[in-house]
Formats: structure tokens, sequence, C-alpha cells
């Protein structure tokens, strides 16, 4: 057992100490009359209250009131408030000093014991004293009422206990209720009262056995139990029924006073503490023992129990502790997916978080440690499945347990493993690492629990975590260093003080490790990332698959990114102990060992971490999904240099304009702007476009500001000089004569000048303008009018006449690019300006021959078509010839291994043979390097005559089939073969692995043969549809079903290269031949394609025949094609052709083609054959042929031969 | 005290040596050994030398072999790998007659007479072996390479009883496992994964089978990682470049960026001239049909 301090003050002495029932607030009363109220969490002085004269000893809060009492030494009793902090009123009326005061559960009642021999009942609510119980003949040192019952217990320095009844006057002081006559009578005979003829309270039991002075007492909570605690150094048990109360037991052990004592809330355990300065634990059941925490110098006084959190405060002489017994941490690992954790009855579970459950009780670890001591820690070894638990008992100790296959049930492990040390850890698959603190070593073991290595902590350290593999992070008091144990040296050493957990990442590249107050993250090799602190405890922390790290602390939820930005996530109201996050759902161990799963709200990490990871696309999504607008994310984005995306969260107009002028983006800017239309807002707009050159904006602004002369000045430097003229007549219509001198001057407009010059009566400088430009008539007028003669003026030299230069290039016609703005890439997208799909546009095909490029429906969705599942095995009906086959091979393959094993006679056989025996199917022959046999059963199967197209497929499938293991150096490497039945270990069964399964075939190549033909490459999709073929006939299927499936692609090969054929041969058909064109264009009609290819298929074979003024056919086509595809504008076209083919009626050439016949195609011809008509059958594709080309390679495949006998093809072993 | 136990002075070498680590190897300064086990050292860099390829060096650099057993045990392989194998086996022949117990004796003589075909000579010298693990690696690998699974099998139980947690026992179990399948498959895996994710032993080779191990296992895209890893320590070893091909192979990808490598860095590989052999098969096969074929 241990005792876990977690707070302690420093004061004079502490004789009272309570526990706030819901806050983490203690009250503690101290001898030098002061009263203190502490936040045991944080550590801080809340308050102080001093009224009291002289020692307080005894103080309590209520249980939901916000009030608190306390009694002195001043004879009174002080009731406060906690709102107000202030003493509400003082109950007066005991005589010597007050010793302990509590408050009753339920009713508002106080009672209080004193030195003056009497227990008091006060009322708090009409503040009265209510009863006074006599009776002890010393002082009464304890009083405390029964958590349910109408009782009392009481101590005294007489030496007894007693036990009082009050049921009389919770009924003196309960509501007046009608009473019959037989319950008054009852009542009045009940209690005949004691001597005194008090009927309130009497005392029921009077328990002696102590020696001397008893100092404390109290009930247990549930049982009929009571504890004493006496300066006879004794802390009794005592046992009472409805009649009698007798004592059960006595624990001895202090070796001076026992001041206080108590029933632990929630275990079989006895607290006591006494003037010998220790705390002691004792078993309730067996009133042994169980730990004794003593203190330097410092006698205890007090002791006092959280009534819901593990947690005690012990008062003495210099101060209070706050401590828990045991530490309430689960014992917990993650593995992959699965939480194993210990919970409080002791027994290891495992949690899957992919299936959201929990297993039965893997097992009982009941007889690990004491049974007051959970275990420490847990490490799972998933190699082995076994788990290593560490207990703290007897100074540490390990168990290595491998944990059953399935779950049954708390079972009692068999197969133990034991030893001492005080971490355990496995490092590898078979050895783990033991540290003792004590000698400071770690011991590195194997499973059988043999030390095979001892290693010195190369410094004091207190733990050891695992550090990767092969490695352990080692926590010294102020670093951590990372240590490997095969080398025996420190690789990395990482200062961080005072660290106790460590977190890895779920991809192995950081570790985060916690202390009390900071976390620090690092690299693998303990280089620190960032490191935050933290006011309140942590406690523990996850990663989740972003690398975001979630910690807990006491009271929040909260995330840290690796550049060190974090945030709250959630409130807790009590402790968890984070174990995984999976999407928005962190799970979590409370403190009684059971799961809990807390839905989150993951938006705010996961937008900051896909902003610093520059993830648009999943910035966008979180946009558009989630609700993510808050002012806190707006700085956030703008603190990071983001404003152009601040910019799509804000609706705020003044806002979006600031953040727009600061990302440049003018457009918004502007439009901002002129929704609040301010001249501030305008001028800064205008200044920020000028510098940007968008001077169109700066003309709109100047226009708005009403500045003519700008926007005149803007004109000028742009070379705008229509739009000058027109400055210049509004200038005039204003008689703005200002404006108007400076536009004349921008335009050279001599004349207009010395108008307006003459217009404002400045003759003098009209005339000296209309000379200096060379006017000699208009100054002669102007001297006229002026009545002056030439010879009165004397001019100044006058210069050349200067003229504005000449508009070199028209800038006014498109902004200038000063500054760049470009869209980001998320803008963009937000915009919607990303192209979402229209790859048609990208891979627009050469419109060839009619043949356009082809509808941009998905072909990746389209399964194929099920066809007709009987064709696919009518030719398996001779069974006879494949078991004869079958025979055959096996003899085959038997013999050549017989050879073999001749020829070497040390070799055993190969796997490689082993697969040529085991399998009937060609594939398995091909990866085995038995070529020769492999070709006999293609050519048995399915007639194969030409192998030459088949040579890369065999190639690939023999290459395929082995690794290449590195060995011994010098040796050559040895050959692992690579299987397809991967948990088949009988060697009968082995099977070897073939590249391109079935399934990779339909969903990579056959969708890349479908893009080759959307995208009109013809040829190509041939040669790739005859790849797909080549690759299924050497492959091998593991299912009936899809042994069907490979029949069904075959046959879509052969459709699609039967009509790209056809449609190719038509296209390079020179113009003269009309009729074979048309007759071709309507064949490829009756391919058996993808609807979107028959589609255009229908087109071309509907604009051939139109063209070519068959428009019976033409409207045929349309018709059939109308009925595919009735919308578009393609169907509008089709349509149209249609009304115009059906009013031209008929067709003009004769073709071979009757449209509503069935027939096939000759895939050498090209020509229909009827039904009835005699065909051959290419025994591989099945493609039909006219009776001539028996015997021939299949135009089709290009390796079979048409008509050849086989028993088809197997695929299935 | 072993030298080869885990806090012996060969230790680490030891290790590298057996990872593939031939550079590091030769990186490890001779000054630190006893008179005892630096014979051994020097046998490990000779031997990593000829993994590099500079078996031409060694020879060259034992012109001397100073009458040391162990010394002319390199020599000879060195000379095997530089085809003079008639003198090469003569030395062997010689070594085997005197001085059959030298641990390095045993292991290299052995491998000279394997290659020379000698898999008989070979077994019967490894035989003499007392505790020696590397003896029992190579013993392990003969086997495999005979396709004797259950007798290599037998021989990695055995040692496992003596041998503790050696590298060398877990690698040879990682390669029986590896050929035993099904569930030993992610036993090897555990074995190579740990190799690879240790900084002290992760290198190409262990890269490699932990990629083989994925691929056994059936989960190519671990492999391909694993590969990548491999590749980025060492992208010109013909063993990374091998089953790179195989595996981006069975990925159903193009891997003759790896081949054209492999063609580049060693032409005569076995994988190459096997291939050769059974493109030339495949021509002898086919020629069969031909009269068959009707156009």
């Amino acid at each position: 057992m241990q005792m876990l301090t977690k707070f302690e003050s420093k004061s004079s002495r502490a004789k009272g100490v309570a526990f706030h029932p819901k806050r983490p607030w203690i009250l503690v009363s101290l001898h030098s009359s002061t009263i203190q109220l502490w936040d045991y969490r944080m550590g801080t002085l809340i308050d102080r209250f001093e009224e009291h004269d002289g020692p307080v000893r005894g103080v309590d809060f209520h249980k939901t009131q916000p009030l608190f009492v306390s009694g002195g030494d001043d004879y009174k009793i002080k009731v406060w408030s906690l709102q107000t902090r202030r003493c509400l009123f003082t109950l007066t009326g005991h005589l010597d000093y007050v010793r302990t005061v509590f408050f009753h559960h339920e009713l508002p009642w106080i009672i209080s014991s004193s030195d003056d021999q009497t227990i008091r009942i006060w009322n708090w609510q009409n503040r009265s004293q209510i009863a006074c119980l006599t009776g002890h003949n010393h002082y009464t040192m304890c009083a405390q009422f029964h958590p349910k019952d109408d009782l009392i217990v009481s101590a005294s320095l007489d030496q007894t206990v007693r036990v009082w009844d009050i049921s009389g006057l919770r009924k003196k002081h309960s509501a007046p209720t009608t009473m019959t006559f037989e319950d008054q009578i009852s009542r009045v005979n009940a209690n005949q009262g004691d001597m005194f003829g008090n009927t309130d309270a009497v005392v029921k039991y009077v328990l002696e056995g102590h020696d001397r002075g008893v100092n404390w007492v109290a009930f247990h909570p549930t049982m009929p139990l009571i504890i004493s605690s006496s300066d006879d150094r004794m802390v009794k048990l005592w046992r009472m029924s409805e009649t009698k109360a007798w004592e059960v037991d006595t624990c001895r052990g202090h070796f001076n006073n026992a001041t206080c004592c108590l029933f632990h809330p929630h275990q079989d355990l006895i607290i006591s503490v006494g003037e010998d300065k220790t705390i002691r634990t004792w078993d309730l059941n067996k009133r042994t023992s169980v730990q004794s925490f003593r203190r330097e110098s410092d006698r205890f006084w007090v002791i006092a129990a959280h009534p819901e959190i593990n947690l005690f405060a012990a008062g003495h002489d210099s101060g209070v502790m706050v401590f828990k017994l045991e530490r309430e941490r689960p014992a917990s690992t993650v593995y992959q997916n699965v939480l194993f954790y210990i919970n409080k009855e002791k027994q290891v579970r495992a949690y899957d978080f992919s299936k959201d459950s929990e297993s039965l009780p893997l097992l009982s670890l009941k007889k690990l440690g004491s049974p007051w001591t959970p275990p420490r820690s847990l490490s799972y070894n998933p190699a082995e499945r076994a788990i290593l638990v560490t207990s703290p008992t007897d100074n540490g100790a390990y168990e290595l347990i491998r944990l059953p296959r399935d779950a049954t049930g708390a079972i009692e492990p068999t197969d133990t493993k034991r030893g001492s040390g005080n971490s355990a850890v496995f490092i590898a698959r078979n050895r783990f690492a033991v540290f003792t603190k004590s000698s400071q070593s770690i011991e590195v073991k194997d499973l059988s629990n043999a030390t095979t290595k001892t290693i010195r902590a190369p410094t004091s350290i207190n733990d050891i975590h695992y550090g990767g593999t092969g490695c352990l992070l080692l926590f010294a008091p102020s670093s951590v260093i990372l240590y490997d144990i095969h080398q025996n040296k420190t690789i990395a050493e990482l200062s961080a003080s005072g660290v106790k957990y460590a977190a890895w990442s779920n991809d192995g590249m950081h570790v985060a490790l916690l202390g009390k107050h900071t976390i620090t993250i690092a690299t693998k090799n303990l280089e620190t990332v960032c490191s935050l602190h933290e006011t309140i405890r942590i406690k523990s922390a996850t990663w989740n698959d972003l690398g975001v790290l979630i910690y807990s602390t006491l009271n929040h939820i909260k995330y840290t990114l690796l550049n060190g930005d974090s945030g709250i996530i959630r409130t807790l109201e009590s402790t968890l102990y984070l174990a995984n996050i999976k999407g928005p759902v962190v799970y979590c161990l409370d403190r009684n060992g059971k799961v809990l799963k807390l839905t989150i709200d993951p938006t705010e990490f996961r937008f900051k971490k896909a902003l610093i990871s520059k993830n648009y696309d999943e910035m966008l999504r979180i946009i558009k999904t989630s609700n993510l607008v808050g002012q806190s994310i707006i700085s956030y984005l703008q603190k990071k240099g983001y404003p152009e995306i601040a910019l799509q969260f804000v609706q705020d107009p003044q806002t979006r304009f600031d953040l727009a002028i600061e990302c440049g983006n003018l457009a918004v800017a502007d439009e901002m702007a002129g929704e609040l239309d301010r001249p501030k807002l305008w001028t800064k707009l205008g200044a920020v476009a000028l510098e940007h050159g968008n001077h169109e904006i700066v003309e709109k602004v100047y226009h708005k500001l009403r500045n003519a002369e700008k926007v005149s000045f803007l004109y000028l430097i742009t070379g705008n000089m229509s739009k000058l003229q027109r400055m210049a007549a509004v200038a005039d219509k204003m008689a703005n004569y200002t404006a108007k001198f400076q536009t004349s001057l921008f335009l050279s407009d001599v004349e207009a000048r010395i108008q307006m010059l003459r217009e404002t009566d400045m003759s003098a400088l009209a005339y000296a303008t209309a000379k200096a430009n060379g006017l000699e008539e208009l100054a002669q007028e102007i001297l006229e009018s002026s009545g002056i003669a030439e010879e009165q003026v004397s001019l100044p030299t006058l210069g050349g006449p200067l003229t504005a230069p000449s508009v070199l290039h028209n800038t006014y016609e498109k902004n200038l690019q000063l500054k760049q703005f470009e869209p980001t890439y998320f803008e963009k997208v937000l915009l919607g300006q990303v192209e979402a799909m229209s790859l048609e546009d990208k891979h627009a095909a050469p419109e060839t021959n009619g043949f356009g490029s082809f509808a941009e429906d998905d072909l990746a969705d389209d399964d194929f078509a099920p066809k007709d599942d009987t064709e696919a095995f009518e030719e398996d009906g001779g069974g006879w010839d494949i078991d004869e086959e079958l025979l055959d091979v096996n003899d085959d393959a038997g013999a050549e291994a017989d050879a073999a094993e001749l020829s070497a006679a040390a070799s055993g056989v190969s796997e490689a043979d082993l697969w040529s025996r085991n399998s009937p199917v060609a594939a398995d022959h091909v990866a085995a390097g038995s070529f020769e046999s492999a070709m006999q059963l293609l050519n048995r199967q399915v007639g194969i005559v030409d192998f030459a197209p088949l040579k890369p497929r065999f190639l690939e499938v023999y290459q395929a089939s082995k690794a290449y293991l590195p060995a011994n150096e010098g040796m050559p490497n040895v050959a692992t073969y690579i299987r397809r039945t991967k948990s088949e270990t009988n060697p009968s069964k082995i099977l070897p692995v073939i590249p391109r399964t079935l399934s990779h075939l339909t969903s990579t190549d056959l969708q890349e043969a479908y893009k080759l033909v959307r995208t009109n490459h013809l040829d190509d999709a041939v040669a790739k549809f005859r790849g797909i073929l080549y690759d299924v006939l050497v492959s091998a299927v593991t299912t009936q079903a899809e042994a069907g499936e490979a029949v069904q692609l075959i046959e879509i090969c052969r459709e699609y290269i039967l009509g790209l054929s056809i449609e190719l041969e038509r296209r390079a058909l020179p113009e003269t031949e009309v009729k074979r064109n048309l007759e071709l264009a309507a064949y490829f009609t009756k391919a058996k394609l993808q609807p979107v290819h028959v589609h255009n298929a229908l087109q071309v074979a509907m604009t051939q025949s139109f063209k070519h003024k068959n428009y019976a056919s033409a409207s045929r086509f349309a018709a059939q094609y109308l009925d595919l595809v009735s919308s578009g504008p393609k169907a509008e076209q089709a349509r149209k052709v249609k009304a115009r083919a059906d009013a031209a009626g008929s067709d003009a050439v004769k073709i071979e083609y009757d449209p509503y016949a069935e027939f096939d195609i000759c895939a050498g011809t090209h020509m229909p054959i009827y039904a009835g008509q005699p065909f051959v059958q290419d025994p591989f594709t099945k493609a039909k042929y006219v009776p001539e080309y028996k015997g021939r390679v299949c135009a089709i495949s290009m390796v079979s031969a048409v008509g050849a006998p086989a028993s088809g093809l197997r695929l299935l072993p | 005290m072993d030298p080869f136990s885990d806090a012996g002075e060969l230790f680490a070498i030891h290790n590298l040596f057996y990872q593939g680590a031939y550079k590091e190897v030769l990186e490890q300064s001779l000054a630190g050994y006893s008179d005892s086990a630096i014979t051994q050292a020097r046998v490990y860099q000779y031997r990593a030398q000829i993994g590099l390829g500079s078996a031409e060096q060694v020879v060259g650099e034992l012109d001397d072999t100073e009458g040391n057993a162990s010394l002319v045990a390199v020599k000879a392989l060195a000379l095997y790998k530089i085809g003079e194998t008639e003198s090469s086996l003569e030395l062997v022949e010689e070594l085997a007659e005197t001085a059959s117990d030298d641990a390095t004796v045993q292991v290299l003589g052995a491998i000279v007479l394997y290659l020379a075909g000698k898999v008989e000579d070979a077994l019967s010298l490894l035989s003499k072996h007392e505790g020696n693990l590397a003896a029992v690696a190579l013993i392990v690998q003969i086997r495999l390479l005979q396709n004797k699974l259950d007798l290599a099998s037998k021989e990695v139980q055995l040692a496992k009883k003596w041998g503790q947690d050696n590298l060398l026992v877990n690698l040879s179990e990682a390669w029986v496992d590896l050929h035993l399948g099904g569930e030993k498959y992610q036993e090897a895996f555990y074995i190579y994964e740990e190799l690879a994710q240790t900084p002290s032993t992760s290198n190409a080779r262990t890269f490699v089978g932990q990629a083989i191990a994925d691929i056994q296992l059936g989960r190519l895209e671990e492999a391909e990682d694993a590969i990548n890893s491999a590749l980025e320590r060492d992208s010109t070893s013909p063993d990374v470049l091998v089953n790179a091909i195989v595996l981006y192979i069975l990925l159903g990808r193009d891997s003759s960026q790896y081949l054209e490598a492999l063609q580049s860095v060693d032409a005569d590989n076995h994988f190459l001239t096997d291939l050769e052999e059974k493109s030339a098969l495949f021509d002898s096969c086919a020629a069969e049909y031909a009269s068959l074929i009707v156009e």
C-alpha cells in the first residue's frame, strides 16, 4: 500500500479538518485560532477566517448548503457562509472548549461536544439549541450523528463510548402530524425518559473497554460498526445490534495516544492517527495492521475522509496533508486496436476499439500483490500474447503471464513467472526489462524469466518505459534517456524534469513525455519538438491518427499540435485516463477501471492540423461540413498568417474588409467598401489598389471620393485620353477652372487653356500662353480685347511650346500586376473555380471519322453485366477429359520430381515441385517454372498454340513466385517461395501466389482499358484487352464464383476486341468503300459493350448512315440511341437526325445487315453468321468464326487455335 | 567470457556483420581489441570487404597469412570469389585436414566447398563445430538450399536451446519460418521487424527481411514501405533490388526500373541468369507448338 501525497500545507497545529463534498476544498482549523480554506488541487489558500478567540478544534462543511460550522476554545460555535465568507451567526451555550462540531446529513441540525461534559444539538435554521445531552462525566471529545439512523455516538475522557437514541428529538422537531390516541399513548409510554425526565435523547449503550480517555469515535457508513481511538493507544472496533453493543476487537500498534480514527468509505479498512506521528491502516475484517506511515516530527491530531473520492486529510503539528491510499490509475496498455486493462476487481480485460466490444475477463490477478494494492503497470507482448504486470507490493514485484487464447472468464493464471522489481516492460518479442530502483539495475530477461543481461542505470533513474524496439526510455529526475539495450549505450538524452509517463504516437515517430505539469513532445530520437506547461496536473495522453496529441488533466481533455498550438476540447467531471482516440470518440478508463466512450468535437484541432499541414481538401471539407465559425478561429488564422482563409469565415463587412485588404483580395475589399461606403475605407482601398496597380478600382475610388484632380491624373498616367477629354468637359461644365486648367495641361490643349485664362480675366497669362505656343492670331486678339498694344507688353524669354508626351501604351485597358494576387488553391476551391470533373476536356480526343469522344460516365462503378452463366460451363460437360488430364499432369510432375530427386540425391523436394504436383492450373505450373507442363495444360485446355505473346506473362508469374532472402555472407540467397495459401502448411495443399489477381484485373486493368476506349485510343485499347486475356489465361482463382467472374471477364474482352477491331477496320477503309463502311458501322453496334460505349457505336452508325443517305438506317440507329439516351445535347442531335431521316425515308446503299435477325459476327471476316449457319468456335475466347477459319490462330486472342479440341480453361485448383 | 556474448568485445562487430552492415563493420576500429579477439575482428572486416565486392583487394592484403588458419580460410574464400577456384579449393582441403577445429575455417571452408558443389564435404566440415553459431546458421542455410526444411528446422531448434537469443539463432529461425509458412510467417515478421526497428540493427538487409515477411503475409503495402526503407539505405544492393522487382510485380506495377538497376549493378546476379534460362526454356518449349500455328 502506498501513500500518495497530493497536497501539504504549512501552518501551526491543525486540530480540525473537513472536505467539501463537491469542490476541491478543505477547511483546516488551527490551534492559532485561524480557519483556513484551501483548494487542495491548485494548492492555493482561498480564504482565512479569524473570528474565534483561541484554538479552533472542530470544523465541518454542510453537505448541500454553502455553509460551514466551527467550534473553538472560546466556547462558541460559529456558522459561516461560503458565499459571503462571513460568519452568519454564533451559537452560544457551551460552558467550556468546544471539541467537535458536525452537521446532520439531512436535518438542519448541528451536533457539538464540549469539555463541559455535554453534547448539544442545535437547529441552525432558527439558531437555537434543541437538546443538551448529559451523562458523560468527563470532557466529551467527540460526538457524531449516525449517517442514516437517529443515533449519536460520543466519546469522552471518562473512558466510555456512548450511543444515544435521538428518535424522540426527531419526532418532536419534525412537522406536527395528526396523531391517533394510541400513538400519543405509546409516545408517552415509549420513552420513559432518563432520571432527569429527558425523553429527547436517551443513552442506548455505554461501551466500556478503553483504559484511558477516548479521543474519537465514528460510525461505519453502512454497517452497524463503531470505531474509537483512545489515549490507551488502542483503536477499538465495536458492533451493535438492535438490543446490545459489544466490543469486537482491538487494533494495537500505536505507541502513543491514538487521537483520531475512521472507516475507509469504500474499502474494508480502518485508518487511525496518533501522537506517535503515524498514520496506520488496518484490515477491518482481520484487525491486523496493513501499513503504517510515519512522519518525522509531527504528531497527528485529526483525520477526515472525502465522502466520495479516494482522498484523506490529516492534521498534524505543522499543517495538514491531503493524500490518497493507492494509485487509482488502472494499469492498462494499448496494442493496435485493443486496450488491455486491469479493473477494480483485478481482472485483466480487453477492449476492442474497432468493434467497440469488451471481452469477458481474461484472467483474475487476485493473488497478485496485496489485496489493497492494485497492479501498477501492464505491458503486452503480441507475439507471445503475454502480459507483464507490476505491483508495488513488497517493494515491487512483477508477474509474467500468458493470456488465454479465448476469454472465458476470470480464471486464475496457471503458468505465472514472478520476480521482484519496480517496473517491467517488454522490449522485444522475447525479452523484457525489469528495473529495480533500490539497486538501480535493469535486468533483461527472456520469457523463461532467466536474466540474460544486467545493466547498471547510467544515472540515477526513477522508472523505465518502452523506448521503441530494443530501447528503453529511462526517466531520471531531470532528464529522459533513450537507452539501447543491445549496445549498452545512451543514444540520446533530453532534459525534462519529473517525467512520469510516456505516450508513443501511432506511427512511432513521436513520444509525449508527461510530467506532473509539463508535456514534452519529442521525436523518436528524443529531439524536443515542443513542450507545454499546465497548471492543473496532467494525467494521461494519447495520439490520434493525424499526429495530434490528446491529453487529459484532472478536469479537462485538451489537444496539442506538434507546433505547440493547444486548446481545450472539453471539461471533465472526474479524472479519466485516455486510452485511445478514433475519430470523434475518445476511449478512456475511469478510476473504477471501466472503459468509457466520450464523443468530442475534433473539428478545431483537425482544422488547425489541416492548416499547418496545408491539407486544403481537408480544410475545405471541415468548413463545408462543420460549424466552425468563431472569433477564436478567425484570430487564430489571422495570427498564423492566413487572412485569406479567415476571410472565408467572416460575415461582418468591416472585418471582411480588413481581412481582404490584408490578404490583397481587392475584389472582396471593393465589395465590402461598397457595402459600408465610408470615405476612410475608400481612401484605404484606393491606396492599396494603387500599390497593386489595379487602376480600375483606383478610378472607382477617386470617383467615389469626388476627387476630380486625382481622377484626371490617373487618366493621364494610364493614357486614357478619351476619359481625360470627358473630364475636361465636366470641368468646363462645372466651371471648375483649376480642374479645367489642369486637364488642359494634361491634354496639351493650348486653346482650351487660353480660353480658360481669358474667362478668368487673366489676359496676361492667356497672352503669354498664346505667344509661347506660337498662336500669334490669338495673341493679337487677346491684346485687342484688352486694349493693349503689343509694345506695351514686355514678356520674359519664352521657351518653346511644351506638349504632354504622347501615349505609348494604353495602360488603362488592363490592370497592372504590381503585386501578385493569386487566389490560393483553397480560395479557388471555395469559389468553385477548380474543375471538379470534366476529365473529358483534358483528354479531348481527336475527332476521327465521326467517332466522337465518349460520354463521361464513370465506368469504374459499372460492374460488368452478368451474362448467361450456362455458357460459362457448357464446355465443362466433358469432365472426363479434364480428369484424365489431371492424372496425366500429376504423373508427369511426379516423374519429373522423381528424376530430380535421383539426380541430386541429397536435395529435398523444392516447393516449386510441390506446386506443380498440387495443381492442375497452368498458372501454378508457370510459377513453379515448369513451363513445359504449363504449355501442355494450356494447349489441352484451351488450344493455345502460339505461346510467344504469353511470354511476358509467363516470366512475370515466374519472377513473382519467390523472394530472395539474403542469409550468410558469401552464400547464394535462399529463395523463399511465396504462397497464395497463406495459412496453409500442409505440403500437399500449398500453392503459389499469382500476381494480378482477378480482382486486380477488373478493378485496375479493365478500367484502364475502358478509359482507352473512352479517350478513343482504340489500338491501345485492343492491346490492353488482349493483355487482360493473357493475364486471365495464366491465373488462378480460389472460388467457384471467381471462376465464373473469370469467364465473364474473358467475354468482355472478347466483345471489346471484336467490336473495336470492326471499328478500326472501318476507319482504315478508303473513302470509296461506302457499303463496307456502313456495314461495319452497323456490326459495331452489335458488339456487347458497356452501355456508354454502345452509345458511341450507335452514334457512329447513325452519323455514317445519315451522311451516306441511308436514311432508313439512320433513323433506326437514332431510334435505338434515343431508347438508351433520352436527354442531353447528343439526344437532341439524334432526334434531329431521326426527324430528317424519317422525312427522307429510304436507304441509298444496300448493305449486308438485317437489323431484325439474330446473328453473330465472324471474328475473322467481320461478316455476320446468322443463326443456323455453320460456324467454328475458338476454345479460349469462344469467339465464332466461319468454318474456313478452323485451325487458324484466333484473331481475338492471337494465341489459341480456332476449333481446336479443348477441355476448357481450368483456373480453380 | 564468451567473446560473442552481449558484453563481449566482439559482440558489436559480430552483430553488425550478420545484419549485413558491411560498411559499418569496416568503419570499426581494430585498436581496442584484445589479442585473442583481433584475428576474429579482422576476419569480419575481410568478409565484409568481400561482401562489398572487393575480394581482389582482400587477396592482395592477405598475401601473407601469417600462418593463421582463419586468415587462410578468408583468403580461400576471396580467391574463390575472384574465380581462382582451383587454388581456393586446394587451400580449403588443406585446412580441412589441418585446422578443422577452427571456427572460421569451418564456416569459410564450408562456403567454398558449397560454392564448388561439394555440399556433403561442406556439411561434414561444418559438423565438426562445437558451439559455433555461425556454423549452425550456415548449416541451416545449406539445408534450406537443399530443400531439407525438416533438417533445417531441427538444427534451429537445437541451437535455440544453447544459443539463447543470439542474433544468428534469431535470423536462422526467421529463415526457416519463412519456409514453413502459416503462423510462422508472423513470427518471422516479428523477428525482422524487431531488428529493423532497433536503431542499432536497422539496415537495408533487415528491411529486406521484413519486406519478405510482409510479402509472405500478403501485406503488400507494408512490404512496399519496408522495401522503400531498404532502398533508402542502400539503393544499389542486389539483394534489395531483386526483392523490389518481385514486390512490384506482385503489386501489378512496373518493375523495370529495378530490373535495369540490377542489371547495371550485378549483371551476373542469379536472378538475372535464372530469368534468362527461363526465357530460353520458354522459347524452346513454345517452339514445339510452332508447327500448329496457322495464320
